[in-house]
């Protein structure tokens, strides 16, 4: 469809499997590395995405449109983050992190961070571990080692297992 | 390999700048992945906590205090080492902790971090420092305000003097200073200090300031919060409070206790919000010049500085008032604002004068009846006698003037002129609601329902008997004339926890469940006039 004068700009994304993605320049330039593109002049055609899958880029585009609706308001924005990240798990969060600092998208790659901080707060060694499948490959001699140089960062603590 | 472990080191080092200093450190134990990644994030946040007075006397709790402290300041110094050692960037470092008297092993490391911190660029410093002792005893060392790298700074109970700021450098990164309860005595200290911060943007000093006047320089083009709070204590009651010039544009806060302000005829304050007076003496006559295009809450606190003047306020975007005192001011607000509100909140002296409060409290009320009007009443001089003839005030000749509607009339003291008192109230004012008195508490329940049922009396079983009885003296003279106004009266009960009024009465009232009931008032139906 031709565009209309006035009718803001379209960018056509593509992620690293084939897919293809409509997004308003204005909400795309979110991201650092798109918006070189277009200063660049390079985005007139398709932009190939070579490390963002098309699931991940689906959200992320969500996410722009969201986000860059939401007029010059931090705690909207803050809100707006919050809800977006509220029913992804893990492996989304790692996906999108990757995303978000391949396209450095620095309000995205916060957010996305603190939220995997926040699994891993209060929580101990071997909770940890057992979360995100860690393997553990000190010896028994090179654990305590490491442990008891960092003493003071298991005084105190309240977690759920000793480990 | 796990997904979080293959995540790059620039991300890994992200998700660990939202963790505590001990979160971050104990990722080291993980695995031998993980064995150095928290020693290369960005950020540093160390807490060094006291133990308080609760935790025994100061000299019991002293030698373990020092040993924490020391071995704080070690795991602090080690791993700032390790960083520099690694030329790794302290993007962010975080330290609060705490000061005692000669403190000979915290200063020679904030003197050996300070240059560090500086040389490997650190932007955002932030400090907080408090002293171990009563505010006052203890100087602030030199270094800190020798810091350059500072962007936040909060020092606690120092005494700052000239050898505070003897190494005193330009802190250009600093946006937030708030010195609590510290004790100054030369006003060129401060001055020195707020001088050189060129990007401040918030200012927060309270404590024991001794001296007259305080101007906050010029050029400060950041500045958004200015929050001064003078201590008085050990003033004499007639020395003069601290005066302090006010002309920056770019305040969205001022917040001032205990001193006065001094602010340019026809000063602009055009991103203002929020202004907060208490205690100023000198006349506010000034504030009517003043344009406060953003002005949303303005808040005066028992300031003596607006007796006998009148002041006119020019704030298009009014969103709250506020005003307690002792005396009846004479403020009026001009605004675009719809909706907007003002809590007035009286607490008379015995030096009022009763048919001349009332008369001003009228004029006061007219001033703001474009605003949702609440008022509380606490005292009132002793008088039996607050009967209000009609004409005494329709004043300025204005005949016919409708009355003020007051959303509530809350009056929350109860003596013998309880009755007489609420009658000046309902001749000047239209109360919708007058209440709300607090139904139940720890003391029993007298109080509250002594006072609802004074009031049941007085506008139910009065009115009533009136009507019926129209030879009675008082109404004849027109002196109670303010009942042929009101249509009706309902005493509703509030729901504690929803916030929602039911309609009651009096011999209801015993039978509500005071768990779940706590609070009742009256609500009045006025005659159109």
């Amino acid at each position: 469809m031709a565009a209309e004068t006035g009718t803001p700009t379209t960018l056509t994304l593509k992620s690293n499997d084939d897919e293809l993605f409509s997004v308003a320049e204005s909400a795309a330039i979110l991201s650092v590395t798109i918006r070189n593109m277009v200063e660049d002049g390079c985005a007139g055609g398709v932009i190939p995405l070579d490390n963002v899958d098309g699931k991940t880029l689906a959200s992320v585009i969500t996410y722009m449109n969201g986000i860059s609706a939401i007029p010059a308001d931090e705690e909207k924005k803050k809100s707006y983050r919050d809800k977006f990240l509220s029913d992804k798990d893990f492996e989304t969060l790692a996906d999108m992190v990757l995303a978000a600092n391949y396209l450095n998208m620095s309000c995205l790659m916060d957010a996305v961070s603190a939220k995997i901080a926040q699994v891993m707060e209060k929580k101990s060694v071997g909770w940890v571990r057992r979360k995100f499948g860690i393997e553990n490959d000190y010896t028994p001699e090179e654990e305590a080692a490491v442990k008891e140089e960092h003493k003071w960062t298991f005084e105190g603590v309240e977690t759920d297992d000793d480990n | 390999m796990d997904r979080i472990s293959e995540l790059p080191n620039d991300v890994l080092r992200k998700i660990l700048y939202f963790l505590s200093q001990k979160e971050a450190t104990r990722t080291s134990v993980l695995s031998k992945q993980w064995r150095y990644i928290w020693c290369t994030r960005p950020n540093l946040d160390f807490t060094y906590t006291p133990p308080s007075r609760e935790d025994g006397y100061y000299y019991r709790v002293r030698g373990r205090n020092r040993e924490n402290k020391k071995k704080f300041l070690t795991i602090v110094d080690n791993t700032l080492q390790r960083y520099h050692d690694q030329d790794v960037c302290v993007e962010e470092f975080h330290l609060s902790t705490s000061l005692g008297n000669l403190d000979y092993e915290s200063v020679p490391f904030l003197e050996k971090w300070s240059p560090v911190l500086k040389n490997t660029g650190t932007k955002k410093f932030h400090l907080s420092i408090l002293s171990e002792h009563c505010p006052g005893r203890v100087e602030l060392p030199p270094v800190v305000f020798g810091s350059e790298s500072l962007q936040l700074l909060h020092v606690e109970r120092f005494l700052l003097d000239e050898k505070s700021i003897e190494r005193l450098v330009p802190l250009k990164h600093l946006k937030s200073l708030t010195l609590q309860r510290v004790s100054i005595k030369d006003e060129v200290i401060l001055r020195k200090i707020i001088s050189n911060c060129p990007s401040i943007e918030i200012l927060d000093v309270h404590g024991i300031l001794s001296f007259k006047r305080l101007k906050v320089v010029n050029d400060l083009r950041s500045l958004k919060k200015l929050k001064f709070y003078f201590d008085l204590l050990g003033r004499k009651s007639d020395e003069e409070l601290c005066s302090i010039e006010i002309h920056h544009p770019s305040l969205e806060t001022i917040n001032i206790s205990n001193g006065n302000i001094l602010l340019n005829n026809g000063a602009h304050f055009f991103s203002l919000k929020d202004l907060k007076l208490a205690g100023v003496e000198s006349s506010l006559c000034h504030l009517s010049s003043c344009e406060f295009p953003s002005l949303e809450n303005l808040e005066f606190f028992y300031c003596d500085g607006l007796k006998g003047i009148r002041v006119f306020i020019d704030a298009p975007n009014m969103v709250y008032f506020e005003y307690s005192g002792n005396f009846v001011p004479s403020i009026s607000i001009a605004t675009f604002s719809k909706e907007w509100e003002s809590c007035i909140c009286i607490s008379c002296t015995p030096s009022n004068e009763v048919p001349l409060f009332f008369v001003q409290l009228k004029e006061m009320l007219e001033l703001l009846s474009q605003s949702k009007i609440y008022l509380d009443v606490d005292r009132l001089p002793y008088s039996n006698n607050y009967i209000i003839p009609e004409n005494n005030i329709h004043i300025n000749g204005r005949d016919g003037d409708k009355y003020v509607v007051v959303e509530n009339l809350n009056i929350l003291f109860l003596s013998y002129s309880f009755p007489s008192s609420l009658n000046g109230f309902l001749s000047i004012c239209r109360p919708r609601y007058v209440g709300e008195f607090p139904y139940y508490d720890n003391e029993g329940d007298s109080w509250a329902m002594e006072v609802t049922e004074r009031l049941w009396k007085i506008l139910t079983e009065e009115k009533e008997a009136r009507e019926d009885n129209k030879n009675l003296d008082q109404f004849k003279n027109n002196e109670l004339w303010w009942f042929r106004d009101l249509e009706e009266v309902k005493l509703e009960v509030c729901h504690s926890n929803r916030d929602e009024w039911h309609a009651t009465t009096l011999s209801e009232l015993p039978n509500c469940d005071r768990s779940e009931f706590d609070r009742t008032r009256f609500a009045l139906k006025w005659r159109e006039t």
